[in-house]
């Protein structure tokens, strides 16, 4: 079997790898990174399709009894296929305390002390707060009923430069609008020296034991620490790697199950490992604009229309947005029934026809992100796989009841008709029981300062193993009532900061020089950016090129081969 | 009735005619299994006749009708209507010939002979209502084959650039204005900000 020697060997690729992985190769140190599914080249794989054979070959789920767990594996994770939304965790997210009265976060940190974390992740992203002329009609649609009930929204901040409005953000934008962590932090990170693999899976971690010199700082003088067995599928090939420095970030799910597969090499592990993982209080509800109302338009703009309402945030901890779920999504995943709607049946047929014909135009999506309790966790099959579980207690079906019963008041008190959504199964069966899907699952390797109730401590270290770090979102130890990437970057980030300060590469500083997303967003606001784009896209010239920025190559439509 | 041949399999072949003949002794069969297991039996040792996997041409003129009815609407002549029945990369093929033989089946029992493909839309929706009443085996073999068709169309995933012109959805795009994707003075929409850059408080 091959073995390979790093000083850093970084799991995972996305959100919470590429932070710590840029800022150690920058410094000097030898980095490996490691991704288990397919290389991703956003202008030659992405396509405008919501054919689930193309997404699924990105787009994972595990499934449990009332809960779906939804990930990205592929180079650059879920960056690939998130919706750009880039907002800060509240200020009440990070005092959020549990059952038993003890915070949730680390007290270290806060909203203020991630705020320097938070500025560094936006610069690199190009996060800008999206211009009042790009919000979407649907956003503004959501707007106008929330402004005839009297209650606010912001407009969201996005990590987008010139986008034109496909619409197929969550497919892969193939604009290269998006900004995914490929040209910010991959690409200098290899510039710097950093190797990437793909479709190499890890598939245990093994402690390697040495007599360690105390506070060994100098990387040269650290032993190697850590094995991880991995595994190339396609090759159908096993490789050992081991590193001084290992650097957990394959997501909630990944390294969860990576953590419990070795638990038996580890013994010293947090029981907390696959526990404590918080479902970002996901709430949706459907409804149909009233006739006065202006339309929306569910195939056009961001997949993410632009607008949040903080206006319940304090008294019930939610956050209130629209989102645009394309087709797919809505005739897949639900039954959806309008509320009046007589005909029988109603989910198929004329009446399914109908209501997709009002779909582009007349409906509306409410959905609510609140801070909810970390109740669900990950458990490890046979065969090293995990399955999700969701202990739907008392409190979580109360919040799920009045803030649905919220929604449903916000969309008939604005005059539209509300339409109950039914979720079912992949072979079409309603489900019994409250279900929930998320993308924002987080803390299944939650941080804190106790090892009974934490697995990793506020540096993102692993209790007991000195050397092995968590920053990716399961490192986040609670629900965040918005999007989470920007906290699991800026914690990253953070993470990334300390390792910097902790160790030293004994050699100088690699790749240094800015990137060219560094160097324009601290230049050209995102909104002037995206009108000179769109001017220029108009014209019918080619884009402005920064130097050292190779031209974009422009994707052909793909199409599926006839049938096989 | 005939009974699919595969090769290799000549004793599991003697097994499914015992079943079909009736097990155990003269008991027929459909009198002590109760019918999700007999439809689970049916579709996973195909005991239908043969012609159901072979005659692609029934197969398509029966799910064109039945695509047509669960959305009325779409286009007949579309090529890509019924291709994901056939598509191997989705999980309904091995049970497409079935769902074929279900609906001829059901079809004569219903409307005195008629094939699916032959009835009136009416008399199709109530075929399919009655399947989805029947036993769970038969109603999760349906459901799952309507959301394959809704998917299929409404997505348009065969063809991106198309999209579903019945819902006008326009599928693959070369991006949008501004006036298309926004309105004259947004402003006016918007009610007041609770903070200063987007983000919460």
């Amino acid at each position: 079997m091959e073995t390979l020697h790093t000083e850093v060997l970084v799991i995972g690729s996305g959100f919470g790898a590429a932070a710590p992985a840029l800022r150690l190769a920058r410094s000097g140190f030898e980095v490996l990174m490691i991704e288990k599914g397919p290389e991703i080249v956003p202008a030659r794989d992405f396509r405008q399709t919501q054919d689930p054979q193309y997404l699924l070959r990105y787009i994972k789920s595990v499934r449990g009894d009332n809960v779906n767990y939804i990930y990205a594996e592929g180079l650059g994770g879920g960056s690939g296929f998130y919706e750009s939304v880039s907002l800060r965790a509240p200020t009440i997210a990070f005092d959020q305390r549990d059952g038993a009265g003890t915070l949730m976060w680390p007290g270290s940190l806060s909203r203020e002390r991630m705020n320097p974390y938070y500025e560094i992740a936006e610069r690199m992203m190009c996060v800008s707060q999206l211009d009042v002329h790009d919000i979407p009609r649907s956003g503004l649609a959501f707007a106008r009923l929330m402004k005839r009930l009297g209650y606010s929204v912001d407009r969201v901040p996005y990590s987008v430069r010139g986008c034109v409005g496909h619409s197929f953000c969550v497919a892969g934008c193939t604009s290269g609008a998006k900004v995914t962590v490929h040209k910010p932090y991959l690409a200098p990170a290899c510039r710097a020296g950093m190797r990437i693999i793909t479709g190499l899976e890890a598939r245990r971690v093994r402690i390697l034991r040495h007599d360690e010199p105390a506070d060994s700082r100098l990387i040269a003088e650290v032993p190697y620490r850590y094995e991880v067995q991995c595994y190339d599928a396609a090759r159908g090939s096993s490789l050992e790697v081991k590193a001084k420095i290992l650097i957990l970030a394959g997501g909630t799910v990944g390294t969860a199950r990576l953590l419990l597969n070795s638990r038996a090499a580890l013994p010293a592990l947090s029981g907390e490992v696959g526990k404590n993982i918080s479902v970002n209080g996901t709430v949706k509800s459907l409804g149909i604009l009233p006739e006065d109302s202006i339309e929306g338009d569910m195939f056009t703009g961001l997949s993410h229309p632009g607008l949040i309402s903080y206006e319940f945030l304090s008294s019930r901890g939610i956050t209130i947005s629209t989102s645009k779920p394309l087709p797919v999504d809505a005739v897949s995943y639900a039954n959806i029934v309008i509320e009046g709607e007589r005909r029988i049946p109603s989910w198929w047929g004329e009446a399914k026809v109908d209501m997709m014909k009002l779909y582009r135009r007349r409906a509306i999506v409410l959905y609510a992100l609140g801070l909810t309790n970390p109740t669900a966790s990950l458990r490890l099959r046979r065969g090293g796989e995990v399955v999700p579980q969701f202990s739907m207690g008392d409190d979580f079906r109360a919040y799920y009841q009045q803030t649905l019963a919220l929604l449903h008041s916000i969309l008939r008190r604005g005059g539209a008709r509300v339409a109950h959504i039914r979720i079912i199964d992949a072979q079409g069966v309603e489900y019994d029981d409250l279900h929930t899907t998320t993308a924002h699952m987080t803390g299944s390797c939650r941080m804190g300062e106790d090892p009974s109730r934490a697995v990793c401590d506020a540096s993102g270290e692993v209790f007991h193993y000195k050397g092995m770090y968590v920053t990716d979102g399961s490192a986040i130890p609670s629900a965040l009532a918005v999007n989470p990437y920007l906290t699991i970057l800026a914690n990253a980030e953070r993470v990334g900061d300390l390792l910097k300060c902790t160790y030293h590469s004994g050699r100088s500083e690699r790749g240094h020089a800015e990137t060219v997303y560094e160097r324009e967003s601290g230049i050209v606001p995102g909104h002037r950016r995206n009108r000179l784009h769109r001017y220029i896209r108009r014209a019918g010239i080619a884009p402005p090129q920064s130097p050292g920025e190779s031209p974009r190559k422009r994707t052909p439509a793909i199409r599926r081969q006839p049938d096989r | 009735m005939d009974l699919q041949r595969r090769s290799g399999d000549d004793s599991l072949l003697a097994r499914l005619r015992t079943l079909r003949s009736g097990v155990p002794g003269k008991i027929p069969w459909r009198m002590i299994l109760p019918g999700a297991v007999i439809s689970a039996f049916r579709m996973i040792f195909k005991l239908y006749p043969r012609r159901y996997s072979t005659d692609r041409t029934l197969a398509d003129q029966v799910l064109r009708a039945f695509v047509l009815t669960v959305i009325p609407g779409a286009d007949h002549d579309d090529p890509d209507l019924v291709r994901m029945y056939f598509d191997r990369d989705y999980p309904f093929y091995p049970y497409t010939a079935f769902l074929v033989f279900d609906l001829v089946r059901r079809s004569k029992r219903i409307c005195a002979g008629s094939t699916f493909a032959e009835l009136g839309r009416e008399e199709r929706t109530l075929v399919i209502e009655k399947a989805l009443a029947a036993n769970d085996t038969v109603a999760r073999l349906y459901r799952g084959a309507m959301l394959m068709a809704q998917v299929s169309y409404y997505a348009g995933i065969y063809d991106p650039e198309k999209g579903c012109p019945l819902i006008d959805f326009p599928g693959m795009n070369a991006g949008f204005s501004r006036q298309e994707i926004s309105y004259p003075n947004p402003a006016q929409y918007l009610p007041h900000q609770m903070s200063l850059d987007g983000n919460p408080p």
